[in-house]
């Protein structure tokens, strides 16, 4: 079975390429532009990994992170933050529950292997 | 009785002289009269033809004018029968003698009322004429020195009236203030020098002396210059071979003139004296004017400066009391100038600036001077930030602060790192995209196994790297700049680390290889990311540098305490005038190849803040030609701020 990754990102372009790569790894991906109707969809789809961007409108990556790690269903589910701000995030992703934060623009393979670590992490 | 008239003629006490009236001739002249007129007896008087007798003489009137034969008061008394008087000067040629003589020449006639001579009766004159003459000439020669005003002019008119009216020729010699003897005044300087030892003797004795026949043509008649019990030289009257002193005037007058002379000489002299002070006085008083006019210009110019400044400029004493305030700081605390004036500076600060004052101010006393940023309160209490520059003025023990808000501009600052980390995010993204994009090229076309596609995307790719590592210089630049560099320390193993670390550079950079030497086998306490970043900067640069080299050496190790790291190149190498300056922003090492170099240049300006931000140096050794070694040093643990 299909390893699912829930993707929220709202720069259109980016998420379209990220779908192709992880299409393309053999993994099914779910996209959000925002993390408005997530939760719905998350109890639906079920994912093995959240890839989430941090800068989003309205809400962001770090407050939608510790909402999902304050859910039941969702609290184990591990989360990669993901940002363009150059600010040190690794620490920041920690403190809000992330389980890792990838800078942009980031090496693809470097993602690949994160996604690979987490999907199959007995959390599962 | 029978008077004896030749007997009573020949007594008389004024030379008597009958003319007959028929020839002329004298047929009669007392014993005196014959004396005056410069013979030794009566007979051979009478022998001499009148015309001969005058002819010795030149005849002048009261005025100086000449008087003929003719107009002598004898003759008229020939022809007009009439009684004649006349003074008559008598300057005898040959003894250059004066003689003045009042002459009453009277008719007298025979027992029948017939006329028969001519009786001249000679007043001898001559003295009283003299006196006249001596205060004639002393008066005119006071009037003419005193007409002159200066020292100099006085001397001038001193010696023209020697040359005029007393000697053939003069000389004046000074004392100057070293008591030296100075000839002022000469006809000839040689000749005056030949008698210098003369001189001193006068100037010694202060006596006068008189040189007849000093040399075969002339005499000399010095006399020294005495005024107020003071010795100013001496004269010398020059005399001519027949010619003497006092011919003119008497001695006494003569004393007299050189004693008035000298008393108006030094007069002048004094008054010079007197003027010199004066005028010196007045200059003085001129410049201290002016100095008051600089002063005044200078205090209202600055006045002028201090009033028109954009700074508040906050003068106090040393016990921080404001003694003066300009306009500017009214408007920085928004109160008026009287109610600033003998507070304590600090009561204008806010509770914590305060305690920061309180401590600054120590050191600032120490200095002398200071510069810093402290915030201040205005009276709406409202605070703000000032940047302030104070210095300490001993010669006035004044204090002198400027004070320049700068809210506006850190506010300014904040907007512009706002906007700055937007702008980097905003870039970013595009890039991140991007990327993507290549490497899902990549995967497609790899199946189509086109090397030239693959080889066009690794240089699309190669340079969204390089793209990507600009704006982060750019970020980590403006950081440093505005002392926000923060780090995220880790515990890590370092050896793991950086073996990780050079595996990856390895990766990147085929053409050297990269040998890692030593180990540290220790937890230390770091920023993971941007020690990495030093590290691979070093690398890269020494790959850069050592083109022709094959190899690039790591050393890794443990010294007193500290980690240290070297990376070593064998490469062009840096001369040693520039070993300081690689560090600084924006450096370029002088490429030999010209090929432009990529990036910003500032590198090596963010790895060693980096560096000293985890409280280690870095430092270079390095010779021309024949490579570089770059050294970092850096504790296990940072220390709170404290930099090597």
């Amino acid at each position: 079975m299909k390893k699912k990754i829930l993707l929220v990102e709202d720069d259109n372009t980016l998420a379209e390429g990220l779908k192709i790569i992880f299409d393309d790894e053999g993994y099914e991906v779910v996209v959000f532009s925002d993390g408005k109707d997530i939760n719905k969809e998350i109890r639906n789809f079920d994912p093995d990994v959240i890839l989430l961007d941090y800068l989003l409108p309205r809400e962001d990556g770090g407050m939608i992170t510790k909402r999902l790690r304050l859910q039941e269903n969702t609290m184990t589910i591990p989360i990669i933050l993901m940002s363009a701000s150059q600010k040190n995030m690794h620490k920041f992703a920690k403190d809000v529950g992330a389980n890792a934060f990838l800078a942009k623009p980031f090496e693809i393979s470097n993602l690949i292997s994160l996604v690979e670590f987490y999907s199959v992490s007995p959390s599962a | 009785m029978m008077l004896d008239f030749k007997k009573l003629f020949d007594n008389l006490p004024q030379g008597v002289t009958i003319q007959d009236s028929a020839t002329g001739k004298v047929v009669y002249a007392n014993p005196l009269a014959v004396k005056m007129i410069g013979f030794s007896s009566e007979r051979e008087f009478l022998k001499t033809p009148i015309e001969e007798v005058v002819k010795q003489f030149v005849v002048m009137d009261e005025k100086g004018k000449l008087i003929s034969f003719d107009r002598l008061p004898g003759r008229k008394t020939l022809k007009s029968k009439k009684t004649q008087t006349k003074t008559v000067r008598f300057h005898h040629l040959q003894s250059k003698k004066e003689r003045w003589s009042h002459i009453i020449s009277q008719p007298f006639e025979d027992k029948q009322n017939n006329f028969f001579g001519v009786i001249n009766t000679f007043y001898d004159v001559t003295e009283s004429k003299r006196k006249e003459i001596a205060n004639q000439f002393l008066n005119e020669m006071s009037k003419e020195l005193s007409s002159a005003l200066t020292y100099e002019t006085r001397l001038k008119r001193f010696s023209e009236l020697i040359l005029n009216y007393l000697a053939d020729g003069c000389c004046i010699d000074l004392i100057d203030n070293k008591g030296d003897l100075i000839s002022v005044k000469t006809d000839d300087q040689m000749t005056c020098q030949s008698w210098r030892k003369e001189l001193l003797e006068v100037v010694r004795t202060e006596k006068s002396r008189y040189i007849p026949h000093f040399s075969p043509s002339i005499s000399l008649l010095m006399m020294p210059l005495l005024a107020r019990g003071k010795n100013l030289g001496v004269v010398t009257f020059i005399y001519n071979t027949g010619s003497q002193p006092y011919n003119f005037i008497d001695k006494k007058t003569l004393e007299e003139f050189v004693r008035r002379s000298t008393f108006f000489l030094d007069n002048a002299r004094l008054f010079d004296i007197a003027r010199r002070l004066i005028s010196q006085q007045k200059e003085t008083q001129h410049i201290l004017q002016e100095q008051e006019n600089v002063l005044q210009l200078s205090e209202r110019r600055f006045r002028s400066i201090f009033e028109t400044s954009l700074d508040a400029i906050i003068i106090t004493d040393n016990e921080k009391r404001i003694m003066d305030v300009n306009t500017a700081t009214v408007d920085l605390f928004l109160l008026p100038k009287r109610d600033l004036i003998k507070k304590k500076i600090f009561s204008f600060f806010p509770a914590k600036s305060k305690k920061i004052f309180a401590a600054r101010w120590k050191k600032f006393q120490k200095n002398g001077s200071q510069r810093g940023e402290i915030e201040v309160m205005q009276s709406n209490d409202k605070t703000i930030i000032a940047e302030y520059s104070a210095k300490y003025d001993p010669r006035v023990n004044h204090n002198f602060f400027v004070f320049r808000d700068i809210s506006g501009r850190i506010e300014e600052e904040k907007r512009r790192e706002h906007l700055l980390s937007i702008a980097s995010h905003e870039l970013r993204t595009p890039l991140a995209s991007i990327r993507i994009f290549v490497d899902i090229l990549k995967r497609s076309l790899a199946q189509l196994q086109n090397s030239k596609m693959d080889s066009y995307l690794a240089k699309i790719h190669e340079k969204t790297e390089v793209l990507s590592r600009l704006i982060d210089d750019l970020l980590d630049l403006t950081r440093i700049r505005e002392n926000k560099l923060e780090l995220f320390y880790e515990m890590k193993n370092f050896d793991e680390f950086l073996s990780e670390v050079l595996k990856d550079i390895q990766l990147t950079l085929p053409s050297h290889k990269i040998i890692k030497e030593g180990t540290l086998n220790k937890n230390v306490v770091f920023d993971k990311n941007r020690m990495a970043q030093v590290i691979i900067n070093l690398v890269k640069n020494a790959v850069k540098y050592s083109p022709n080299a094959d190899k690039v050496i790591v050393k890794v190790g443990e010294k007193n305490g500290y980690i240290q790291l070297s990376v070593q190149d064998f490469g062009i190498g840096i001369p040693t005038s520039e070993h300081k300056k690689v560090f600084n922003i924006f450096y370029r090492v002088r490429s030999t190849s010209k090929k432009t170099v990529e990036g910003l240049g500032v590198g090596l300006f963010i790895s060693s803040e980096i560096i000293k931000k985890h409280g280690g140096r870095i430092w270079i050794k390095s010779q021309k030609g024949k490579g570089s070694t770059f050294f970092i040093l850096f504790p296990f643990q940072p220390s709170q701020g404290e930099s090597l």
